[in-house]
């Protein structure tokens, strides 16, 4: 049925390569920092010495070199206790602060500020500046030339986002201009303070987005450049002369630049580097350098034969064949009448690893492929309803909105099952029931209420019918239906600091969920049954590796299956239980500096 | 540090009135409100001043702009009211009657299409049309622009304002001047939002959480003014022999048949009654219909679905749309 050749890698490397394309001017890339722990939430400080970022062992906001000296972590400015951690930040333009995002241990983030100084910096000397729990996330862009004032980009737990300069001194928050529930990539102030540059929506219902250049104290807006092209993740230059940003006006994805005076265009943009697939600017530095992430790597399909008999695989996994232009593939889900996989894939460049990524659905007999139109901006889990009419997704939708959400292939509709009324993007797992008329979820925990495993009418007639409680304080990870319906496999972990997975099977009737595997760590990333409704397959993934698992559904017998040990979250079998499916891959990310001939001398 | 510094010279060189050509649409600036925007789209050819909105405000109040001189916009948009009036469709001049609700006028500055249908973009296309409307004010664009020229004090403003006389063109640009001014904010929601404890009592809380999640009301009620500008069809007045067709009259597409402008719900209490037709009279009837699932059709909005609210939630769902009303203000 699935069509696999030796060929499929090289093709499916082939189309993930974009065209190079030369930049208009001379300019030279460095890398500043590869390899573990890498990550992209920081930004560099205006001498280009330093490069702020989240350790990731500890969640603490530090300080590493960036000019060629010691690689190592040199200055810790945060400590982080259970729960906590450091994401967004940036430097004031002296260099002597730094703003960050901070996720405290009331479940929010606030905006914090802490001396730059790796000499003197400390958990001592970081204040909060900014704490309101309505604004659940809070990602500081830029500081004013002055040092008066953050610019700062809010999401607000009405789901809307919005910007806003908060007061470096008070924490007064002036609101600029709200932007209901797309939210500007990256954001940045003119050097004089009188302009934000934003990324947003050409069009609300679009992919594309535009530079937006809006007066400081809100009197006026208007588009940057004109549109036909995907604008994003604008840097402006410290002598205010130029925006960098992301484009990929000429067809190609790199970093482009455009010449700014008095808020006005002065001349057309210039691509100022080679072909930059994944890539997302994270500052200027006052000798004219831009730093910037880039994401490396790609994510395939893999297809495991599957001896039902046995009970066991029948090969080793094999790339399947990629026709859809399409790179970073997961979550592979087989049509109910194998026809057809479904699965994520990315379009456009980066987004801090969210949206931008598509439901494909691509034939197994020809190839074709079409998007789904999901209006998801995440997808963690999906499957097709019995009748391959529908598809229930958990995620988050363009509302900003996490939840399970059902998706009619016919009308392109997609609602909402039910919401989770929170931050997690994640969703809420969930699974069609046997007729294909209900869902299957587990309501989490609200007002008091502890967390149940109900079967809810995908029509507006009848109520929720309880299937079994889930322990209090549960996060659900998974959920499988067994072959026959009669049974769901669910998973959930407990625990922030040390969490531990469960998986339990249920009778679909109702009755407790009986736990059949305890893993520590909580990193079960898998649940499917296997054909015949005997046995689970369980992933888990650790920091050795990906690892499968088929187990009893006692619980009493389990055994490891070869696979990749870069598989990714999700796994599938085909209808006629032949293969398996999932995805593979790992993506890298690195931090580098674009110094261009033309940016004007330290 | 050089180069920053020597840019910051050269802008302090430059005169004050050159930083602020850059920007046409540039006016004197909103008196802030807590809760709403800095950025008000205006359009560049209308900048906002304190002698257009002046301008405005006249021809707002003034029942010269009505076939028989009886109507104002303020007859149907009444300032005591949020700019709404208590009718379930808005009626004309010689008692002539609409099929849609007078729609309320507070924070329309920040709206993105106008009128129930959102047929028009900007509000200086909207705002001289219900003067033109049979329906409402009944006068001949030349009649409505002779009665203004024929004014004196008029004549003069519309010189000093416009640098011309009065047209359909600079009426327009007055009236949405001052209609752009008309806003509501500073509510103990804002306060919450603001992060003050205390602002909103308990069951105030306890509806805005059933608001955000069991009722789904922030679907499309979204945002510092509780709307998301979007169409949605909620089945009011659905089935009805004469069928409004909203949106689709205005697109063309299936999709918007029977789709409505979600309104703000801002200053929500007590301006009643409520949606495109007026049809309920009460907050607590809103609730109720959308409790039930809107009435079904086959454009019922995808979000619409029964809800399953207890008596106790909707009674706090009424309490939360309460904490909506807040400072209405008007002019520079």
């Amino acid at each position: 049925m699935l069509r696999l050749s030796a060929r499929s890698a090289a093709l499916a490397l082939a189309l993930c390569v974009a065209t190079p394309v030369r930049p208009d001017t001379a300019a030279t890339v460095r890398r500043i920092w590869h390899g573990q722990g890498v990550n992209l939430w920081g930004a560099p400080s205006p001498d280009g010495r330093w490069l702020s970022f989240v350790d990731a062992a500890t969640g603490d906001l530090a300080l590493r070199r960036a000019d060629g000296g010691s690689p190592a972590p040199v200055a810790r400015l945060t400590a982080a206790g259970a729960g906590e951690f450091g994401y967004f930040s940036v430097f004031d333009r002296a260099g002597e602060r730094v703003a960050f995002a901070w996720f405290n241990s009331a479940g929010h983030y606030d905006l914090r500020i802490a001396p730059a100084d790796p000499e003197a910096a400390g958990p001592a000397l970081t204040s909060v500046l900014f704490s309101n729990p309505e604004v659940r996330f809070v990602q500081p862009c830029a500081w004013s030339a002055d040092g008066g004032s953050v610019l700062a980009l809010f999401f607000r737990e009405d789901n809307s986002s919005q910007i806003a300069l908060v007061d470096a001194e008070t924490g007064a928050v002036t609101p600029l201009r709200s932007l209901h529930w797309i939210y500007p990539k990256r954001m940045d102030l003119s050097p004089d303070g009188r302009f934000v540059v934003y990324d947003n929506l050409s069009a609300p219902d679009g992919a594309e987005r535009d530079l937006y250049l809006l007066r400081a104290d809100g009197s006026d807006e208007r588009r940057l450049l004109a549109g036909g092209a995907n604008d994003e993740s604008p840097v402006w230059s410290h002598d205010g002369g130029t925006i960098w940003f992301v484009s990929d006006r000429d067809g190609s994805p790199g970093i482009w630049s455009v010449e700014i005076r008095e808020g006005e265009v002065t001349a057309p943009p210039r691509r100022r580097s080679t072909s930059l697939p994944r890539v997302l600017l994270m500052g200027a530095t006052r000798a004219g350098g831009v730093f910037f992430g880039k994401r490396a790597g790609t994510s395939r399909l893999y297809a495991q034969g599957w001896d039902p008999a046995a009970g066991w695989p029948s090969s080793g996994p094999e790339p399947m064949e990629a026709e859809a232009p399409v790179s970073d593939r997961s979550l592979p889900v087989f049509s109910p009448d194998g026809e057809f996989l479904a699965f994520l894939a990315r379009v456009g460049t980066e987004n801090q690893g969210r949206g931008h990524r598509s439901i494909v659905l691509q034939s197994l007999r020809n190839g074709a492929s079409a998007a789904i139109q999901a209006r998801l901006t995440f997808v963690r889990a999906m499957q097709f309803s019995p009748d391959g009419r529908s598809l229930l997704l958990a995620g988050s939708d363009r509302r900003g909105r996490a939840g399970l959400f059902l998706h009619d292939r016919r009308t392109e509709r997609t609602r909402p099952v039910a919401l989770a009324g929170g931050p997690d993007v994640e969703g809420i797992p969930g699974i069609f029931g046997r007729s294909g008329r209900s869902a299957i979820l587990v309501l989490p925990d609200s007002d008091g209420m502890a967390p149940s495993l109900v079967e809810r009418p995908l029509s507006a007639d009848g109520s929720d019918r309880r299937i079994a409680p889930i322990p209090a304080g549960t996060r659900t990870l998974a959920l499988a239906a067994s072959p026959d319906g009669g049974r769901v496999a669910v998973a959930w972990s407990r625990g922030e600091t040390a969490p531990r997975a469960t998986v339990a099977v249920v009778d679909s009737d109702g009755g407790p969920a009986e736990p059949i595997l305890e893993l520590p760590g909580g990193a079960l990333d898998a649940l499917a049954w296997a054909p015949g409704g005997s046995r689970l397959l369980v992933g888990t993934e650790s920091k050795d590796g990906a690892r499968l698992w088929l187990i009893s559904a006692s619980g009493e017998t389990m055994r490891e299956i070869p696979s990749r040990q870069d598989r990714l979250p999700g796994i599938g079998f085909s209808p006629d239980g032949k293969w398996l499916a999932y995805a593979a891959g790992r993506t890298r990310q690195e931090v580098w500096v674009l110094e261009s001939d033309a940016a004007p001398a330290p | 540090m050089q180069r920053p510094l020597r840019r910051k010279a050269l802008l302090a060189a430059l005169p004050a009135a050159t930083l602020l050509a850059g920007s046409p649409c540039q006016g004197q600036p909103l008196e802030p409100l807590l809760g709403l925007d800095a950025y008000m789209a205006v359009p560049p050819e209308n900048p906002l001043g304190k002698e257009r909105v002046a301008l405005g405000r006249r021809l707002f109040f003034d029942e010269r702009l009505s076939a028989d001189r009886s109507l104002s916009c303020a007859t149907c948009h009444e300032p005591e009211r949020a700019f709404t009036d208590s009718r379930p469709v808005a009626v004309g001049v010689f008692g002539r009657k609409g099929a849609r609700r007078v729609p309320k006028l507070v924070n329309r500055g920040f709206g993105t299409s106008f009128f129930w249908d959102g047929r028009d973009e900007t509000l200086e296309e909207q705002v001289f049309k219900p003067i033109l409307n049979p329906l409402e004010m009944a006068l001949t664009e030349d009649a409505a622009v002779e009665r203004v020229r024929s004014d004196p004090g008029y004549a003069r403003a519309f010189r000093s304002a416009f640098g011309s006389e009065p047209d359909r063109r600079t009426i327009a640009f007055a009236l949405a001047s001052f209609v752009r001014t008309i806003r509501s904010g500073s509510s103990p929601y804002d306060r919450h939002m603001a992060g003050q404890a205390g602002a909103l009592a308990p069951r105030q809380r306890s509806g805005l959480r059933i608001f955000r999640g069991k009722a789904n009301c922030g679907a499309c009620h979204v945002g510092p003014n509780l709307t998301d500008e979007g169409f949605h069809n909620t089945g009011v007045g659905w089935g009805e022999a004469e069928a409004d067709e909203g949106r689709y009259a205005v697109t063309g597409r299936a999709a918007d048949r029977g789709a409505f402008k979600t309104p703000t719900l801002r200053e929500a209490a007590g301006t009643g009654p409520y949606m495109h037709d007026g049809s309920l009279a009460t907050l607590s009837e809103v609730v109720d219909f959308y409790d039930e699932g809107g009435r079904p059709n086959p454009y019922l909005d995808p979000e619409i679905a029964p809800l399953g609210l207890t008596d106790a939630e909707k009674a706090d769902l009424l309490e939360f749309l309460r904490s909506l009303s807040g400072r209405v203000a008007t002019g520079l």
